[in-house]
């Protein structure tokens, strides 16, 4: 019997890489799948994320890499649904509009929850909501529109619970959205991004990334609302727009972290290329190694 | 006893827009799986002690309407996986057949497996299908399909790894006349191949890891 295992479509630059094409770094005894026992001597150990109790020992519940912190084990997978903590920036899309609250889908087990009360609405910034506002609420967010947000609150059950009471939060318009697996979003203290290039980037925590002409400016009326003004979006910028989604779906194609390094990267290192060219394996896969490597480069010398 | 699996392949990640998918094929015999979940569910559907499992095979040809496969993938995935720890939510595996050269069942059944460790959501313990037929008195498992047409009678064990590490039956199904010592040796002829299934998803998961841990 014969076994041949094959990679995902398009393999990692990472693994072009002479450095680290052999992975030995990785213990092979510390990869598990689930049912597998995780340790040898379960009593001087307590059990952590990824693992269940079966028969006095503790086993794998998920595929992934042993992990041990102290006397605490526990098993991290690569891939998994977005599960949201507190204080990240999310895009959502609204699904329903429900009483008090709206339902929108932030690619997490549960839909989020954005009520009534954590949003701003046209009319005064922090007033309490009537029911004249509870029966305009489809008018303010429609299903299928996007929004900033961020997670306010974590339920016991996992729901999300937002909020979009800042300026910088709100209703998304006039921009590409680009979805990415989760894990590869590089969590830092900014999510919002103006580019030098006359763009915006919002990489939403859950995996969605908003590139906008440019953070839409803001004007205050008289009766304290504030309304977002937009514009005719010329095609040069139009061009850009696409060339900076170009990048994101390059480096999510290519397993690269996205954060505003990797990105800004992409995008100088694409210039010389048509942006047709990034979507072409030959071109994009030589652009990736290039991109894997210089921001190996940058890591090293960091340390 | 014909008792030799035929060359197993598999590629993961395969479908972008699914939370874990596969292509996985057993000799000639090729399915797609996807998985996509666990995910908010309508209030109809939505169970408030479990995760609902909406499991579809579909053939490469002819009716997708049903399928008996379905049973056996839905009472496979609820053994291995705990259903109450995701209330309110759903999970969708779909199995497509893209080419049959015998052994369908077991192929489906490893290909959900393999979209399941792909998803990175957690179960109990990996699972798989051993597909054995009898052809004049013979067992051979994994059978191609010349070999399934001529059989008198086949048996599908969906099988899970015990708590002691050996193979354990979660669902079975057979078509034809078994008696009790030709099941009792058709489940010695899974028990190594089964094994060496589970050998197969450790031997991917460590290629896939090495790949995404960077």
């Amino acid at each position: 019997m014969s076994f041949e295992v094959t990679g995902p479509p398009l393999v990692s630059p990472w693994m072009m890489l002479s450095m680290s094409e052999a992975r030995n770094d990785i213990d092979e005894t510390k990869i598990v799948i689930p049912g597998h026992s995780v340790c040898d001597a379960p009593q001087q150990f307590m059990r952590g994320h990824g693992t269940y109790v079966r028969d006095g020992e503790i086993v794998s519940s998920l595929s992934g890499v042993v992990q041990q912190l102290n006397r605490l084990l526990m098993v991290k997978t690569i891939k998994q649904r977005y599960a949201g903590e507190v204080g990240d920036v999310v895009v959502a899309r609204v699904v329903e509009v429900q009483a008090k609250r709206w339902k929108c889908d932030v690619a997490s087990r549960l839909h989020a929850n954005l009520p009534l009360g954590s949003v701003l609405l046209p009319g005064g910034d922090f007033r309490r909501k009537d029911v004249e506002d509870e029966e305009k609420m489809s008018e303010f967010l429609k299903n299928g529109e996007l929004i900033c947000a961020e997670v306010q609150q974590v339920q016991h059950d996992g729901t999300l619970m937002l909020h979009t009471r800042n300026n910088k939060y709100g209703k998304l318009q006039q921009g590409i959205l680009i979805k990415v697996p989760p894990h590869l979003i590089k969590k830092s203290k900014k999510h919002f991004h103006t580019l030098p290039y006359g763009m915006a980037v919002i990489i939403g925590c859950n995996g969605s990334v908003w590139v906008t002409p440019s953070l839409p400016e803001t004007t205050l009326e008289e009766d304290g609302s504030h309304v977002h003004e937009f514009q005719i979006v010329p095609p040069d910028v139009r061009v850009t727009m696409v060339r900076i989604a170009a990048c994101v779906r390059l480096l999510r194609d290519y397993s690269i972290s996205i954060y505003l390094n990797s990105l800004t990267t992409c995008y100088e290192m694409s210039q010389p290329y048509e942006i047709k060219e990034l979507a072409e394996q030959d071109t994009s896969s030589r652009l990736a190694y290039l991109i894997a490597a210089r921001l190996l480069q940058e890591l090293q010398q960091q340390k | 006893m014909a008792g030799r699996l035929r060359e197993m392949r598999c590629e993961l990640s395969f479908l972008k827009n699914a939370d874990g998918s596969a292509c996985f094929s057993q000799g000639a015999t090729c399915i797609w799986a996807s998985c996509s979940g666990p995910g908010d569910v309508h209030a109809s559907k939505a169970s408030d002690e479990a995760m609902t499992l909406d499991i579809s095979y579909r053939a490469n040809c002819g009716d997708n309407k049903f399928n008996v496969l379905n049973n056996i993938i839905h009472s496979t995935l609820s053994n291995a996986i705990n259903l109450e720890l995701f209330p309110h939510t759903t999970i969708s595996v779909t199995v497509h057949g893209i080419q049959d050269d015998g052994s369908m069942g077991a192929v489906a059944i490893n290909g959900a497996c393999f979209a399941l460790l792909d998803n990175g959501m957690p179960f109990e313990t990996v699972f798989c299908g051993v597909l054995i037929v009898r052809v004049k008195d013979e067992l051979i498992i994994d059978p191609t399909a010349k070999q399934e047409a001529a059989s008198t009678g086949r048996v599908l064990f969906s099988v899970c790894k015990g708590s002691d590490g050996h193979p354990e039956v979660c669902a079975m199904d057979a078509i034809g006349h078994w008696d009790f010592i030709q099941l009792e040796a058709a489940w010695s002829l899974a028990q190594p191949s089964a094994s060496a299934i589970f050998d197969f998803y450790k031997t991917v998961m460590k290629r896939k890891l090495s790949v995404d841990e960077q």
